[in-house]
């Protein structure tokens, strides 16, 4: 498949009128500015509020002991483990963001088809799982931390409103699967940016073990930012396995950078699996994401219930796309079902 | 098409209905449709919204209208959504109140070329050369802020160049009421004129209040607090030159009038077939509508609807570049000044606007500072730097 970009009537572009574009910048010469001047004002504008030094929000405070402890042995240290679960919380939200993301992937493919060298809606179901394996990963990272995996921080909020144009790109009818690959491809390059910075933080702030669990999040992140990067090549016609070669050799990269690499020393040896930095290929390594819970299997909480929710008549988002248990075990995202509200 | 209004009954009220589908049809597209489809979608939601906002006001000052009332705003609301829903996710909140504006450049220069009433016709120029220098405005900030040219969206049928400027527009509220037009001896058209201008200036003003606080960035902020401002004196202007006696039903069948003549002028110009159809389909809902409440009218105030009415729609408002007229009257009239209800050459020296504006402007110009040494380029203002290879921002910036 090409991309579905056609000739049309597009009526964006000046030179399609020449007549009237020379009237327009006639108008500029008779008609000129009202005062001198140029765009630095503007800045001068946002720097005149700045200095008020309003922050876009802060971190919650610590909820346990644990967290308490820290923050207050980082005040006599100076430390900053609040910048830590920022960042956390930043990956947090992106995860669970991107997992929607992909879920609209899904039903795009769904609408649109696939085409050669593209993903099938397997492929796309699959990565979804494990965007939110990687939420679960983190949430649980927080909870052992005695932090509030459900608070907003303001690197998850600051990143948010940055990759507010995805789900709109995701979830337009308008968009064909092209563009969308083209959308999650931008999620893709910056969780692939930001899981190894995360990691290392987390390594460097004592918590090694917990970063070295990670290090599945990481190779999936390589192995998903690879998969998109090939089927956008198949898609636009150009070489796949130029675009596979460059990837793998990015990965081969990343993984043997001084702060990852350790990580690995650190989980072959709690393992024993022998796969250390040496090891790597460039290839992902085939320890895979630890398995969550399927929302299938997961019981509403009490709190939900107690809210209504459990007897809410409306038809919901989640019916539509119905979690179940695959063959092997993994959170395979089925085809939706034409429910009817009960 | 030929309309008789006091004859075509339209679409009974009980016959229109909507589906949740229906409402929600695929909008028009930011880059293929021609300009002036994006200006009838943004004209047609500001004059379906102020037909909800009278019927909830006419609601709340007569009980004995309520339940008609409850039942025609019903339709509206849903066409309201309909119309309002053409406009498609690509075009930003920016992008949108660019088209705002030129629905205000070019139907205010439409209605003000028709405009038989010389001292209403001057009120509409007067307004225009403002709106007009609200899109250069907001051009300057859309290239500045944006990196994007908003002459993709204006499709060089209006100019992108200063009008009266903003700077200027802010005035002590005596300064924005205008006399009326005589409800016994105005012309159709002119009434029609004040309530289709009133109702795109309101919605301008509360799409301004809606989207203003969604920018991060400080500049657009105060430029979208400072139009805001001045759409709010645009809509005092426009709404104080209607008959205040007109009674409650008078004014209801002028809206559905108003509503009707605006479906119709869209029709006679609409160059999307899709859109068409729906401004076909919601002009019959109109008739049915203007029928429906001539009966009530006719029933509450024991008077003819055709002394309101006339039988024929005068001409439509014209979707077609004012470039000549809004060029002719920004040579002319650039520097006039509202004084009281008057439109004045030069503005008194005790004008109380003075020391108004001077106060609004105390901390800066936001209209200023956002356009200061702006000219439109093809391609934005970065082409011009671009091309002439002198790129100075290093060299500015310490």
């Amino acid at each position: 498949m090409k991309s579905e970009t056609m000739l049309g009537t597009n009526r964006t572009g000046a030179k399609l009128a020449p007549e009237m574009l020379e009237e327009m910048v006639s108008g500029t010469q008779e008609f000129p500015p009202t005062s001198a001047g140029d765009a630095e004002g503007l800045a001068d504008i946002r720097n005149a509020y700045s200095e008020e030094g309003e922050p876009i929000g802060t971190m919650p405070p610590p909820t346990g002991v644990k967290q308490l402890a820290k923050t207050a042995a980082a005040a006599v240290t100076g430390g900053a483990p609040m910048q830590l679960l920022d960042l956390i919380g930043e990956r947090l939200a992106f995860e669970r963001a991107g997992t929607r993301l992909w879920e609209a992937l899904v039903a795009k493919h769904d609408a649109t088809g696939g085409f050669k060298g593209g993903p099938s809606r397997d492929d796309i179901a699959h990565i979804r799982d494990e965007e939110l394996q990687h939420f679960e990963l983190l949430r649980e990272l927080m909870e052992r931390l005695d932090a509030d995996p459900t608070a907003v921080t303001p690197a998850a909020d600051i990143q948010a409103v940055a990759s507010m144009g995805l789900p709109q790109v995701l979830t337009d009818p308008r968009t064909d699967f092209l563009q969308c690959l083209e959308a999650v491809l931008v999620a893709e390059l910056v969780d692939n940016d930001c899981w190894p910075s995360l990691l290392e933080l987390l390594a460097e702030a004592g918590y090694r073990d917990e970063a070295a669990e990670l290090l599945c999040a990481v190779e999936s992140e390589r192995e998903h930012l690879e998969k998109v990067r090939s089927w956008l090549a198949a898609g636009q016609g150009r070489s796949v396995e130029a675009v596979r070669n460059l990837s793998q050799a990015e990965t081969q990269t990343i993984m043997a950078s001084p702060a990852i690499a350790a990580l690995m020393g650190t989980r072959a040896e709690t393992t024993g699996d022998g796969t250390d930095a040496a090891g790597a290929t460039g290839r992902t390594t085939k320890r895979r994401t630890p398995r969550t819970k399927s929302r299938a299997s997961t019981k509403k909480s009490p709190a939900r219930t107690a809210r209504g929710r459990a007897g809410d008549e409306k038809p919901r988002a989640r019916d539509k796309k119905r979690l179940t248990k695959g063959a092997a075990g993994k959170t395979v995202t089925k085809s939706p079902s034409r429910r009817k509200p009960r | 098409m030929a309309i008789d209004l006091l004859k075509d009954r339209g679409v009974p009220l009980e016959k229109q209905s909507f589906t949740w589908r229906e409402l929600v049809q695929a909008p028009y597209s930011k880059l293929d449709d021609d300009a002036f489809t994006r200006v009838r979608v943004i004209l047609m939601n500001g004059i379906e919204s102020e037909a909800l906002r009278f019927q909830h006001a006419c609601a709340r000052m007569n009980a004995d209208l309520q339940m008609a009332l409850a039942r025609v705003r019903r339709v509206e609301q849903h066409q309201q959504t309909m119309v309002n829903w053409l406009n498609p996710a690509d075009q930003s909140p920016l992008e949108t109140t660019i088209g705002f504006e030129q629905v205000a450049i070019e139907v205010t220069a439409s209605v003000a070329m028709a405009e038989p009433d010389p001292y209403l016709a001057q009120q509409y120029r007067f307004g225009l050369l403002e709106d007009f220098d609200h899109l250069y405005r907001y051009a300057a900030l859309y290239d500045r802020v944006e990196g994007k040219d908003a002459n993709t969206l204006v499709q060089s049928y209006s100019d992108i160049v200063p009008g009266r400027p903003t700077f200027f527009h802010h005035r002590y509220p005596d300064d924005n009421v205008r006399l009326p037009y005589d409800r016994r001896q105005a012309q159709a058209i002119t009434k029609l004129n004040a309530y289709t201008i009133m109702a795109g200036e309101h919605q301008t003003h509360d799409y301004y209040m809606n989207i203003g606080p969604t920018f991060s960035d400080p500049a657009a902020r105060q430029l979208y607090a400072e139009i805001a401002s001045v759409e709010e004196q645009h809509v005092t202007q426009y709404e104080s030159m209607i008959d205040a006696s007109e009674s409650w039903l008078e004014k209801w069948l002028l809206h559905e009038a108003c509503e009707a003549y605006n479906y119709w002028s869209c029709v006679e110009h609409e160059s999307n077939g899709r859109v068409k159809a729906i401004w076909e389909r919601f002009l019959d809902y109109e008739l049915g509508h203007l029928r429906y409440v001539a009966d009530l009218f006719e029933k509450h105030e024991r008077r003819d609807a055709a002394e309101i009415l006339p039988s024929a729609f005068p001409q439509p408002i014209e979707y077609v570049s004012h470039r000549e007229f809004v060029r002719d009257v920004l040579r002319k009239e650039v520097h006039f000044r509202a004084s009281g209800t008057a439109i004045v050459e030069r503005e008194p020296d005790d004008s109380p606007s003075i020391p108004y504006r001077e106060q609004m402007n105390a901390d800066g110009s936001p209209s200023e500072t956002v356009a200061a040494g702006y000219v439109w380029t093809p391609g934005g203002e970065l082409a011009a730097e671009a091309m002439s290879g002198s790129t100075t921002h290093e060299e500015t910036r310490p």
